[in-house]
């Protein structure tokens, strides 16, 4: 496996610019997930890193060679598109062995005896192996398509939303299996998604995308308690976190300079202390727990509890939070150091 | 407004039974969601109250009136398609006005409705532009807006949010959610999606090949699935399914799981046979002491909380864990259940066992 890096990469197609001067580093057996809505930037970007697209500016490195000039072949890297594409007249074996009996690639026969299997095991599809590709599930077939990007050991796997079209249930139990078997092989991946579980259970760092750049890269818990913007704060969390005024949420001492004051749904907590009182709006029950809306002196927030405490429509409960629970943001959107917070 | 009631509701197609036997009652004003995967019969269930494909037997009654074989344009009832479905050489205004139009409704009155509308749905701003050039969050309100502006009856969607991507899903699920608070006309929802189904919901009507399985608050179903499906289908991730050893016999305070004793609910009847299977939700596994062992596959941090996949002798296992609780991938860790909330269930009808003190439980899911 090998490390991937992009200096000032610029793409533009037409007017838009949907890769803005971007600079990304992912290290050697690193899983990094690109994070943002439609449109961002964040495809285009992945697609820069496998070659399908040439970038107007800046360099790709992988394993520390400038590719930036090669084709995507020459690359040697494994690309999983969102929609699996199977050979329907092939076996779920052959299939997954198609990629290592390419004639560059020079697998020797009883390798590629091994590696199917052992790929196929690791999917829970080596049941299946005889299958053909037309006669297996939407879930099997995807795990077949993942597959035939596992079974090749190239410098890098590129992953473009590669759990979308499966459901649920199955995105669940893939998402594990997907980890699981990166920390086994070692493999550096980059992968790109809009769902914000995705990127937080599967990556080492997040890397939030606006507007072709790169807003914040960290590590899931980094970002999710310290987004260095808005903007960051609000691609993750469900519900969203709440965004108020300080003076809404009754501080008397918020630091110089703060705008906005953020405060996720679980740190707002119901029915404890002397604090000043909310009604309940609605709740919401989401089995293990429920969203509660809240009206506070004309000010909706949202608050994430327990099922293990009831609360009802209409009730007045007094709210409560930790100081540290809280982050500023100026008014320009970004977060305000915790040393510059003296709260009080 | 008006009470919507099926009763014995049969629709084949050709050798193939889409709909079995069902009845249901959605009461007026109500918010319910007909929920199940696909092909479970629940758009064939929408279809026929509105009206777009007749029973092959049964009744559908609307208000006091049996509209069992009356045409779609007889009833009183607006269906919600794909919201994003307008007229994109219109203007808002237009796209609004266009069914009152249809209907011959006087000038004064389509004036003052859309005012009404426009106030509603925070759309005043806009009427006048072409539905063409619309964010994605206005479109879809003006869509909404030409369904309530008409004053049906009853809505029916079918998954009017499913081609949504997540972010926006959850804030149009608010809106509906809200919008149905405020004008509180009966609504039939249609989503493969159970927690769009648990959030917005005040009844829910889980389906699977045809057949009603099961009808009842969102909590209430969460907490009491009345079959193995049911359980695997409410809940993210899904209630833990373990294989246990029978036969059980009434009022049994525990039962075997692999090498454990674990304490259980006692259930009201026994079961004869040895397939027994246990459910228990991931909030309802604890990570720390407890009589069950395991070896830790995986945890996914998501925020405000972490699932923790354990792989145990009984089987694979996901729990829900506060997010700082620090867990490494190959640690070994004891487990424990909450043992009123286990769910017991019949492994080969697949039914959940009735506990004998139903009442006391009942308490606890309700607080």
């Amino acid at each position: 496996m090998a490390e991937v890096r992009l200096e000032g990469v610029t793409k533009r197609f037409k007017t838009v610019t949907a890769v803005d001067q971007l600079s990304l580093t992912v290290a050697d057996g690193e899983f990094v997930v690109l994070l943002g809505p439609t449109g961002v930037g964040k495809t285009t970007t992945l697609r820069t890193v496998a070659g399908l697209e040439r970038p107007d500016a800046g360099r790709v490195f992988i394993g520390g060679e400038d590719v930036t000039r090669l084709a995507p072949a020459e690359r040697d890297v494994s690309f999983v598109f969102q929609q699996f594409s199977l050979y329907p007249h092939l076996s779920v074996y052959e299939n997954l062995a198609f990629p290592l009996k390419a004639p560059s690639r020079r697998v020797p026969a009883d390798e590629i005896k091994r590696r199917v299997p052992e790929i196929a095991r690791m999917l829970r599809i080596d049941h299946k192996l005889k299958n053909r590709a037309t006669q297996l599930s939407g879930g099997e077939m995807q795990r077949v398509a993942i597959g035939r990007a596992l079974v090749r050991r190239p410098r890098v796997y590129l992953m473009d939303e590669p759990l979308s079209s499966l459901d649920a249930k199955l995105r669940e139990d893939l998402r594990i299996e997907l980890k699981r078997i990166q920390l086994e092989l070692g493999a550096t991946i980059l992968y790109v998604t809009h769902d914000q579980i995705e990127a937080m259970t599967l990556a080492d760092r997040v890397g939030v995308l606006r507007d072709g750049q790169l807003e914040q890269l960290d590590s899931p818990r980094a970002i999710y308690r310290r987004p260095n913007s808005i903007y960051v704060a609000q691609r993750l969390g469900s519900p969203a976190i709440n965004l108020v005024s300080p003076a809404a949420l009754g501080l008397s001492q918020a630091p110089a300079g703060a705008g906005i004051v953020g405060l996720r749904p679980e740190d707002l907590h119901l029915g404890v202390g002397e604090g000043r009182q909310a009604r309940v709006l609605q709740v919401e029950h989401l089995g293990a727990e429920s969203v509660v809306r809240l009206n506070l002196e004309g000010i909706t927030l949202q608050a994430l509890q327990d099922q293990a405490r009831p609360v009802a429509e209409g009730d007045l409960l007094p709210i409560a939070f930790a100081p540290e629970a809280l982050l500023f943001f100026d008014t320009e959107g970004r977060l305000m150091q915790p040393e510059a917070q003296h709260v009080g | 407004m008006a009470r919507i009631v099926l009763d014995q509701l049969h629709k084949r197609f050709g050798d193939f039974v889409a709909v079995e036997n069902s009845s249901l009652v959605v009461e007026d004003g109500e918010f319910f969601v007909l929920l199940g995967p696909s092909g479970c019969g629940k758009t064939t269930t929408l279809r026929m109250i509105a009206g777009l494909e007749l029973p092959t037997s049964g009744q559908i009654l609307l208000g006091e009136e049996d509209v069992t074989f009356k045409r779609a344009a007889a009833r009183d009832i607006a269906f919600v398609f794909q919201l994003f479905a307008l007229y994109p050489h219109m203007t808002v205004r237009q796209n609004l006005t266009f069914p009152l139009r249809m209907q011959g409704t006087s000038r004064a009155e389509i004036k003052s409705r859309v005012a009404e509308v426009a106030r509603l749905l925070r759309i005043e701003h806009i009427l006048k532009q072409p539905v063409g050039g619309l964010a994605g969050g206005d479109r879809q309100r003006v869509a909404l807006g030409r369904a309530i502006i008409r004053r049906p009856d009853a809505f029916l969607m079918d998954e009017p949010l499913g081609t949504l991507d997540a972010e926006f899903r959850e804030l149009m699920c608010d809106e509906l959610r809200q919008l149905h608070e405020r004008i509180g006309a009966t609504t039939v929802y249609v989503t493969h999606d159970q927690i769009e189904a648990m959030a917005m919901a005040d009844r829910i009507a889980i389906m699977n090949k045809g057949r009603v399985l099961q009808v009842g608050p969102p909590a209430d179903v969460y907490a009491r699935p009345s079959s193995l499906f049911v359980a695997a289908f409410i809940g993210s991730p899904a209630m833990n399914l373990l294989p246990a050893e029978g036969p059980l016999a009434p009022g049994a305070t525990s039962l075997r799981l692999g090498d454990v004793t674990l304490a259980i609910p006692a259930p009201a009847v026994g079961i004869a046979h040895d397939k027994v299977v246990l459910g228990v939700r991931p909030e309802h596994i604890t990570i720390g002491a407890g009589p069950l062992s395991g070896e830790v596959f995986g945890a996914e941090y998501m925020g405000a909380r972490q699932i923790v996949t354990v792989d145990t002798p009984a089987g694979r296992l996901r729990v829900r864990a506060p997010n700082n609780q620090k867990l490494a991938i190959g640690e070994q860790v004891a487990l424990d259940f909450v043992t009123d909330r286990i769910v017991l269930f019949d492994g080969e009808s697949e039914q959940a066992l009735p506990t004998q003190d139903a009442s006391l439980l009942q308490e606890a899911v309700d607080g």
